[in-house]
């Protein structure tokens, strides 16, 4: 298995390469704009920041998208061979190539997020009120009575349900384009089979959500200023505890993690039943 | 050892291989013979495990096609297909990573008597040092059964010598060669066994020896591929 992650990263390198130089130009372009001003940030490190931002969701994106091309194009093209020729079982190769998008989106995850991290501290501290803001914004939460541990929890519960709401949308992406190689292999519009196949799985997908409650109905829950009005206008009578808010979110939670699965083994038996390269 | 067994492969309205039945025996060598499109290429991914079958199936050594038997099977296929960023070197390297069989001191070996450099970008070469590097990447394992389809494809004619001379160094009495080509005459004194295959069906086979005692294998090639030219050669050979 490592072995192939170690060539699914030699295929990336260079656009993880391209992408990282992107990262750190706009980087230097924010510290520029930092330092640049006389006493305080300039309105380039404004720019960059926005910038930043904007790459971050963008490179997210890309990482999956790249994933999911690379694994179309190289079902189109000879180079399928080094692998399949291999003795690597069709779920180890799978495997290898849902790792390594995971993995690398990970990656940059944690680069933007401690760049952004460093960026904000930085630039607070340059405009010297850093401290003095972490004291406003805790006030301020204490006085809406939101606690810390409850912001924890609800961050790491909306972003493991994000992530794996994201990735449940990649990997249904992979068995679309598993099904049309599979079954158009010969067809010059298999392409787009790809997309009639995703569209119908996400479809697919959808209905059995809505078989559950609905996860917005979480915010309905949520301690917040406000929050009053919406609970009364759902004709919900008691704000529930955390464990309430959970059980509306798992059964969607599940479902991803169901979609990514099945996705994962649909993808392995069809090329191991089906292959044709 | 590889026992095919009634294996169909069928496209979306043709067949690639239709009803194929064929034993190949360990330490001989097999000639796929047949014009472009008669299924040589399409049998031989189907013994490869690039390709499954419609119907049948193929076995080796009592398995069926899968992981386990692709550690047992080194195939050159005709075209290119390593990576863009791949190096001679990077192609032997990734070899050396996922098959056990893999020699490196032999590869290397070989590519200093076919006098190609392991820093080249693959992507760079002729097609026929292509074949070369492909043709290198297969004979340095150490497989029971190597399959080389076409190898002959797109190499100049002094080149073609030093290839047959690489694939019959490393004929050896336990492993069988299968060997696919429509250049009949190259392969002629080398061969053991001959499979016809038109239209993606096997149409005649036989051991070498059988069939040269009836006519000449190109005689035979054009009897059964070109029957209109073969019967104008016996005329004129008449007259």
């Amino acid at each position: 298995m490592l072995k192939l992650l170690k060539y699914e990263f030699r295929k990336a390198l260079v656009s993880i390469l391209v992408l990282l130089g992107i990262t750190a130009a706009m980087e230097g372009y924010f510290l520029y704009g930092v330092f640049s001003g006389e006493g305080e940030p300039s309105y380039h490190a404004a720019i960059a920041a926005m910038l930043l931002v904007f790459m971050t969701l963008a490179v997210y994106i890309f990482v999956m998208i790249r994933g999911v091309t690379s694994y179309s194009g190289e079902l189109r093209s000879r180079s399928a061979y080094l692998i399949f020729m291999t003795p690597n079982s069709t779920l180890k190769i799978m495997a290898s190539k849902f790792l390594f998008t995971l993995a690398l989106s990970a990656f940059f995850a944690l680069v933007y997020i401690g760049l952004g991290y460093l960026d904000i501290r930085l630039l607070l501290e340059r405009l010297g009120e850093y401290a003095e803001l972490i004291e406003i914004i805790d006030e301020s939460l204490k006085e809406l009575g939101i606690h810390t541990d409850q912001i924890i929890l609800a961050g790491v519960f909306t972003v493991i349900y994000a992530a794996l709401s994201t990735l449940s949308f990649f990997a249904v992406a992979y068995l679309a384009v598993t099904l049309s190689h599979t079954f158009f292999r010969d067809k010059s519009w298999r392409w787009l089979m790809a997309i009639v196949f995703y569209i119908a799985l996400n479809y697919l997908i959808g209905f059995i959500n809505s078989l559950f409650p609905a996860a917005y109905l979480m915010l309905n829950y949520m301690d917040v200023p406000g929050m009053n009005n919406i609970i009364a206008a759902y004709n919900l009578e008691t704000t529930p505890d955390f464990t309430t808010l959970l059980l509306y979110v798992v059964p969607q939670a599940l479902v991803s993690l169901a979609t990514i699965l099945v996705s994962f083994f649909g993808c392995a038996y069809m090329l191991e039943k089906k292959i044709s390269l | 050892m590889l026992e095919i067994r009634n294996v169909t492969r069928r496209f979306s309205t043709k067949y690639g291989v239709k009803d194929a039945v064929l034993t190949i025996q360990p330490g001989r060598t097999y000639a796929l013979l047949g014009p472009n499109g008669s299924g040589k290429t399409t049998l031989m991914k189907m013994i490869a495990g690039l390709m499954m079958p419609t119907s049948g199936e193929i076995l080796l050594d009592g398995e069926r096609i899968g992981p386990r038997t692709k550690a047992k099977i080194a195939y050159m296929p005709t075209e290119s297909y390593f990576y863009s960023y791949m190096t001679i070197r990077d192609a032997g390297r990734y070899y050396a990573d996922f098959f056990d069989d893999f020699d490196m001191a032999r590869f290397e070996e070989i590519l200093r008597r076919m006098e190609l450099n392991p820093k080249d970008r693959i992507d760079k070469l002729s097609s026929g040092m292509n074949a070369k590097v492909r043709l290198a990447l297969t004979l340095s394992r150490d497989a029971e059964l190597m399959m080389f389809d076409e190898p002959l494809n797109g190499v100049d004619i002094l080149t073609r010598t030093q290839v047959i001379n690489e694939i019959i160094r490393y004929r050896n009495e336990g492993r069988s060669m299968i060997i696919s080509t429509h250049l009949v005459e190259e392969m002629d004194d080398y061969i053991d066994h001959v499979v016809f295959m038109k239209n993606g069906e096997i149409v005649r086979e036989g051991s070498r020896l059988s069939l040269s005692e009836e006519k000449s294998l190109t005689d035979t090639y054009l009897e059964i591929f070109a029957p209109s030219h073969s019967a104008a050669q016996e005329v004129t050979a008449n007259a």
